[in-house]
């Protein structure tokens, strides 16, 4: 019997280890999953909505950009069309702006009614700097909403709008 | 301004702003001429939805003031409307209606109508569909705002 390679004793201690071993991994991968659960819902950040626009044609002129996604009202589900107001800064960081009014939630234009340099808006005659800060003795109290931007295959995506504070 | 509870809440609040009414003029046609009153339905809500998202902040959009095709009274009652609403502090009234029979009418109910023959949407596919309501809704949107700048000056 001791001609045999493996003894009793260490083919106990092989297949106790090897079954303890799985036991072991299988109480501590779902630990570990838990424990780093919230990285890995960082990475998925799935509220970001895609548009058509291309990142390296943003200039330092506003530009429009139109997207849509569905939106689920009750049982209703319906294709929203949101709208963005896009440009990069002189830092050269994208800064996409809200296009509704801080005052009673009209649709701003950029430059519109030959106000040079500004967003405006047409319902009582607001006023937003570039950077959407509102100009002071125009109605608006607060500055236009900004979105937080991604990009993805070098389009631009956008989120939900945040308070600014410029 | 939509008309739900909430919007309504804030028109109350801020009156002053908010001077311009839409009111949709809708035929309620049970006979054979049933799929085209919806369609003006359809198409009437649509650019309707579209303007108040422009100017949320001036306007309010009432319920559609539906009325049977046949109806002899339905321009008395349109007229009546649009008293009530100047009432309530509107200054500007608009009554927005794909039925022809409407075009003659203006000096007989105290507001503007706008008539807009309607395209039918159905089958259209959605991004069609924008852009057609956007192109429309672009040329009414000037009529308004006309509309506010000849009240100021």
């Amino acid at each position: 019997m001791s001609k045999q390679p493996v003894s009793r004793r260490q083919f106990l201690n092989y297949t106790l280890t090897g079954v303890g071993g799985f036991m072991a991994a299988g109480m501590l991968m779902p630990m570990v999953r838990f424990a780093v659960d919230p990285v890995l819902k960082g990475e998925a950040a799935g509220d970001y909505h895609p548009t058509q626009q291309k990142v390296s044609e943003l200039t330092e002129t506003p530009v429009r950009v139109d997207f849509s996604y569905e939106q689920k009202d009750a049982w209703y589900t319906s294709e929203v069309t949101s709208t963005a107001w896009v440009y990069k800064n002189n830092k050269g960081e994208i800064v996409a702006l809200s296009p509704v009014c801080k005052h009673l939630g009209c649709t701003v234009s950029w430059e519109g009614n030959d106000h040079k340099n500004q967003f405006f808006c047409p319902c009582h005659n607001g006023l937003y700097e570039k950077s959407g800060k509102n100009v002071p003795g125009t109605p608006p109290l607060k500055p236009l909403d900004v979105y937080p931007t991604a990009e993805k295959d070098g389009l631009l995506q956008l989120g939900k709008p945040q308070a600014n504070n410029v | 301004m939509n008309w739900n509870g909430k919007d309504t809440a804030l028109f109350l609040q801020q009156k002053e702003y908010i001077d311009t009414a839409i009111v949709p003029l809708i035929p309620a046609d049970f006979g054979p001429g049933m799929i085209h009153a919806a369609e003006q339905n359809e198409f009437i809500q649509l650019l309707v939805a579209f303007l108040e998202k422009q100017f949320k902040g001036r306007l309010l959009v009432t319920p559609a003031n539906a009325y049977l095709p046949d109806r002899a009274e339905k321009v008395a009652d349109a007229a009546q409307w649009a008293d009530r609403l100047k009432e309530t502090g509107f200054k500007h009234i608009f009554f927005f209606t794909s039925d022809s029979s409407w075009r003659q009418e203006e000096e007989n109910v105290s507001g503007s109508v706008i008539w807009i023959p309607s395209v039918p949407l159905g089958d259209m596919e959605d991004s069609m569909k924008y852009s057609l309501i956007e192109n429309q809704a672009k040329q009414i949107v000037n009529i308004i705002v006309q509309k506010w700048q000849a009240n100021l000056s």
